[in-house]
Parts: structure tokens; sequence; C-alpha cells
């Protein structure tokens, strides 16, 4: 991976990460990066991500495009270190070698030359009265009086005491800025040491982000020519970071003699250091670490004060990005599971069968998006029917993509022209081989033939179909079979009745006998029976409608805890 | 759902405690069962007359605990009281165990082959 270093006439410094196979580049809204240059062509070159690496394509821009100060003809290719010339503004391509960060056992830094803050502390000078940067304001620092001695800082920046404001009224004013607008929040990060950069200076820095209880480094900046070589952070600075949230700047550290013990510190010939939290009102997101090894008292309090400043932005803008990013993860699967129910809604059957002297209807609602419950009517020769409801062990999503699975299969099979019992048998065995061991469905597999009126079933597991006839107790069709997919080998018995005239079939799946009153009663077979036979004269919808109303009118509200299926067969008076 | 083993010689009793479903109680029988199994225990014979409800899931992971035990060479069994669930569950408790079912323990545990070993209980609870 590759990252682009712009850096535009004003100054101003961005670092990009290119990720996708091609980047347009450009001052017009329509490129992926636009850079706000008078100078750059509206579209000016185009970064492309080839098999054999990276390539820089000039896109016939007015002053041309520059690669290591030779202008390029049509393409060449791009390689770490390379710089970019588009008109005034300059890009620096960089890869992306993993810098470690090591944390090394240390004792605390003391004596004059480091400040500790609390979050107490933390507040800007007024900008209206900006201190001078050799006389700071006086501070308590815990545990050790505050000043800053050293020498006057020599560093990559030193601004005179009197920009001092103007310092922090430009950091608030471009941290604000840059952290307005959403972005992802890998250059949220990148943004932030940037702005760090511009503001304070520094030789290295990283920031660290706790992540399952760990602190991981996100971003590492070092001189080109130490990509690769870790950094050394030492853990107590860390651990008062992280846990007492203070903001530490060392502005000497090579006088500790302490240090002295710890050869990877030393090895460092870090200098100056600070290192301040991420944190918002309610946790500490991490850290961020600056240093210089060029000069003692680079760091002035002012700079801690500004740098944990910019720590707090940040940390919001980092949580506020983490937020975003979980609800746009949690739209986005909110949106696949509406596709999916979309998609398992489309399997059920849209209409009822024409089926001469008979009238049909299924419903199927799920507790959840989407669920394991199924029915379906499948036309055979002679006008007969299959007429099926199933019920694949447990719910949600897992469910409705094995009932995908198991309606795939007996649609399948049911054009083969097998008996009923060798359907479920072969049907078992298929599905015991596709489905997870602690997985099954239950199915109650009916062949209507509405010209003698018979109704031959197989009973594999379902709850026990009822045939409700007039002037006579329920008839249940109870189940003789295994489940579908539990065992390899299985037997099936079939079953027959007759269908007489205003005979009602009721298949249920278990979701309407074991719906909870909000006492946790279940509905039960002998209420669902009451209100099927209640509506037995009435056509096949009704009687479903009036066993869910009184479903509905049990739950008293409840939600329901699994997938409620119906289906209904009714013979013509 | 909460399980207790007991050691009977060579015979492990799972003793299930709440409702046998999706979830955490279907996760700790089949854990339970599978450290059993690591643990070179073939024997199991399963309590149930403690779970008062099992649904699709609980009688998924009974099957999928059978056909693990089976591979293994082993026995398992099954202690309950008939007439507690659904029909439908309790027919296809039948069909998955049809010679291992018993509402006696003493007969559960008789049935196996002859045991020799002293007796101990360990807990998991979800």
């Amino acid at each position: 991976m590759i990252w682009l270093v712009v850096t535009t006439p004003d100054g101003q410094s961005q670092r990009l990460q290119l990720t996708g196979a091609s980047l347009h580049i450009g001052r017009s809204g329509r490129n992926d990066l636009v850079i706000d240059d008078p100078t750059v062509s509206r579209v000016h070159a185009e970064v492309l991500r080839r098999p054999d690496g990276f390539r820089l394509v000039d896109l016939g821009a007015r002053c041309g495009t520059l690669l290591n100060g030779v202008p390029i003809a049509g393409s060449a290719p791009l390689h770490p270190g390379d710089r970019i010339r588009l008109g005034r503004t300059t890009i620096v391509v960089d890869d992306d070698t993993n810098t470690p960060v090591d944390i090394t056992p240390t004792p605390m830094p003391t004596g004059p030359s480091t400040t500790m803050l609390g979050p107490e502390q933390i507040r800007l000078p007024a900008v209206t009265t900006p201190f001078p940067a050799d006389t700071p304001p006086p501070l308590t620092t815990p545990g050790t009086p505050a000043t800053l001695a050293g020498p006057a800082p020599t560093a990559p920046r030193r601004k005179p005491a009197q920009d001092a404001a103007a310092a922090i009224m430009e950091l608030v004013l471009e941290a604000d800025r840059q952290m307005l607008f959403h972005r992802p929040i890998e250059q949220i990060l990148e943004a932030i040491l940037d702005l760090a950069g511009r503001t304070i200076g520094y030789e290295r820095a990283a920031l660290m982000l706790v992540e399952n209880d760990r602190l991981v480094s996100k971003v590492v900046r070092t001189p080109a020519a130490e990509r690769g070589i870790a950094i050394t952070l030492s853990s107590a600075i860390v651990e008062r970071v992280l846990h007492r949230r203070e903001s530490i700047l060392t502005s000497d550290a090579l006088r500790d003699t302490r240090f002295h013990e710890h050869p990877s510190l030393v090895g460092d010939h870090v200098r100056s250091v600070m290192c301040v939290p991420l944190r918002d009102d309610h946790k500490v997101l991490g850290l961020l670490y600056l240093d210089s090894r060029e000069a003692a008292g680079l760091f002035t309090e002012q700079d801690l004060r500004i740098l944990a400043h910019l720590a707090s932005v940040a940390a919001v803008k980092i949580e506020n990005a983490r937020l975003f990013d979980e609800v746009v993860r949690t739209r986005t699967l909110e949106s696949e599971m509406l596709q999916a129910a979309a998609i398992v809604d489309h399997l059920l059957p849209a209409d009822s069968p024409a089926i001469p002297g008979y009238d049909v209807f299924g419903r199927s609602v799920p507790c959840r998006h989407v669920g394991g419950d199924s029915y379906d009517y499948i036309a055979l020769p002679e006008g007969r029917h299959i007429l099926t409801l199933g019920d694949v062990a447990g719910k949600g999503l897992p469910a409705a993509l094995l009932m995908c699975c198991f309606h795939s299969a007996l649609r399948a099979l049911a054009a083969s022209g097998l008996s009923e019992a060798e359907t479920m048998g072969r049907l078992n065995r298929l599905l015991h081989a596709r489905f997870p061991p602690n997985r099954f469905t239950t199915c109650f597999f009916a062949v209507l033939d509405p010209e003698r009126h018979h109704l031959t079933y197989v009973n594999a597991g379902q709850e026990t179909p009822f045939i409700l006839r007039r002037a006579a107790d329920p008839l249940p069709l109870p189940s003789a079979g295994m489940p579908l997919g539990l065992f390899h080998e299985s037997e099936y018995a079939v079953g027959r009745v007759a269908m007489e005239p205003g005979d009602v079939l009721l298949c249920y799946s278990d979701g309407v006998t074991e719906g909870l009153s909000p006492a946790e009663e279940m509905f039960g077979q002998e209420r669902m029976l009451s209100a099927a036979a209640g509506a037995a004269g009435e056509p096949a919808a009704t009687i479903v409608a009036a066993v869910t109303a009184a479903l509905e009118r049990h739950h008293a509200g409840r939600p329901h805890e699994d997938d409620i299926t119906l289906l209904v067969v009714r013979r013509s008076d | 759902m909460k399980i207790e083993t007991r050691i009977d010689r060579s015979v492990r009793i799972l003793d299930l405690h709440g409702r046998l479903v999706l979830g955490p109680p279907v996760e700790l029988l089949a854990d339970s069962v599978q450290r059993l199994l690591a643990e070179e225990h073939t024997r199991l014979l399963l309590n149930l007359r403690g779970v008062p409800y099992i649904d699709s899931a609980g009688i998924g992971e009974l099957a999928a605990c059978k056909k693990r035990v089976i591979e293994r060479k082993g026995e398992i069994k099954i202690h309950w009281q008939r007439g507690r669930y659904h029909l439908a569950i309790e027919t296809v408790i039948h069909l998955m165990f049809p010679d291992a079912l018993f509402e006696d323990e003493k007969l559960a545990r008789s049935s196996f082959a002859p045991p020799g070993g002293p007796a101990a209980t360990t807990t998991g609870t979800t």
C-alpha cells in the first residue's frame, strides 16, 4: 500500500492512502483527489494500480506533470519516495512500511525538565493575551514544581512569542475545519498528526488507540531513513497518560539518570517528549506521542497545552467517527436483512392455488426479519397438488438460509415423480448432507387429490395438523417420521385421509401453539382449534385470520418469540 | 441452564436443569458433551427430568450429541419424564433414542455395560 502526501502552495498538507484501482487528481470536484491550486489543471493526472506496481499518468495537463523534477511523457512508474509536482503542488509518494512502537518498562521521569498536567489543568491560554514562550505561566504539577528549564528551542518549528496566540487560533480553527466533516477514521488519525506537525512540529510521532484493552499503534511518523525502526515509549509515561489522564512533557529525558539503565530509551537519544491522552468525557481512547532528538527543551508547556487540546478535539472526533461507522454498519446490516426478507418472502407462494372444490390459504410471519418457517404449493399432473409446511430448527437468518436450501430441494424432488415416502427419504438424505449436525427441519408433506378427495401425507416431525370436521372431534394427523436432516437413514410412513365436504385441514408451526401470553401461558392446541372451528364454515383466509386474531389477543402485545405459520385447506360444502 | 455432571463408574451422568433452548443452554450442552468425549468418556446419560421445555434447537443438539457419541463408538441414553413435552417433540425424541429412553435412573444406569470407578461431581452453568 502506498500513501500520497499532498502539500499545496499555502503549506497545507494531507496524507491519503491509495486504496482503489486508480486515483484521479485535479482541481475539479469530480476528481478523487481535489487540489485547490489554480496552477493545477481541472483534470490533471491519474495514479493507476497495476499488477506490476503503480503508474503516474499525465492527463494532458496544461503545465505538465513532473516526476522527481522531470516532466513525464504519457506515464511513468511510481515508487515510494518519488516526488510528483503538479503546478505548485507537491505530492510525495510514501510507503506504509510498518514502524512498531515498543513500550519499555521504565520509571517515570522526574525533575525540573518534566511537566505533568492533569485533565483539569489542561486549558488553552487566552488567545488575546499570549504569553511569551520563554516565560510560561506558572502551573502546579503533581509531585513536581513546574518550571520549563532548558535552552531556547532550536527545533524544526519554533514560533516567536508574538505568534503564540495566532498559533493557538490557527490550531483551533484548523482542528475545527479538519474535524467538521465526516471522513474515514484512518484519515482522521492522519489529519491529527498533520495538525500536530504543522502547529508544534516533531521528529517522530505515534498515535495509539486502545482496542480490546490493548494499546495499538495506528499511525506512526518517523524520518524516511528510519522507517521500520521501532519507537520506544516509556511504560511509566504510558501508564500515567492512560490511567491518570495526564499530559506529560519531558524536555530533556537524557538528563534523567534512571533512563540510563534502559538502553533502548537511551539508544533512541530522545531529548524532548510529549505524550497526551486522547480522551473524551468518559474514557481514554488512546494517546498521542511526539518526540525530538534534536534538542532538549524543544517542547514547551504551551505546546503541551496545545497538543492536549488537539487530542481532546481529536478524541471526540474519533469517537464520533466510530459511532458513525457503527451506525453505517448497522444500517447496512439492516438493509441487507430487509433484502434477505424480501428474497425469502418471494420464495413463499404469492397466490393460493386454484384447486377445484377447494380453498387454500397460507400465511407466514417471521418473528425476526426472516425466519425458518415456510409453506408451499406445487402442482402435479392430473390436478393433484403438493401442500407443505416446514419449520427449520432455530430462528432468524441461519434458519432462513437452511429454509431456502430445504425449499429448493423439495421443489426439485417434487417434480421427480417419486412416491411421498421416497420423496421424503431422499429429501432427508439430501438435507442431512447439507445441514450442520444440530440443524433439521420438520415438515408436513401432503398430496391432495381433488378428484378422489384424498389427502396423502407424511408428517416428518411437524406439529400435529388437524382435520376439522362437522359434528366430530378434530382428527389429528400426528408425526410418525423423523425430522428431515437429522440422521442419514430415516423411514417415513404415509397416511391417507378422506376430505369430506366442509372439512378443514389446519396445519401450523409451533410458533402458533407455543405463543406466550404476558403471564407466559402458551396459546396451545385447544385455543387454536377453538378459533379455527369458530370460522370453519368461512373461506380458508378467514380461518387463518381467526386463528391469528385469537393468537394476537393471547399475546396481548407481547412480542412473538417464534415464527408463526398457518396453512389451511378447506373443501367446499 | 445448569448442567451438573455425576460419575457412576464408567458412565457420566449429566443432570440438566432449565429450558433446553436456542442459545447459551444449547451451547452449554454441546460444550459439556464435547468436553467429556475429549476426555474419552463415551458413555453418557442425559438426565432431562429437570428440563421443563425443549425447543427445536434443543432437539437438534440432542441429535448432534447422539451423532458425536456414536462416532466415538460410545453410548448415549436419556433419563426423562414421558408426557412432559409436546407430542411432536416427544415423538422426535422417541425416534432419535428408540432403545435408550428411561423413566427410571437406576434402570438407565444399569443399561450400560458393567461399571468400575468412584463417584464425583462437577458443575457448569449458564
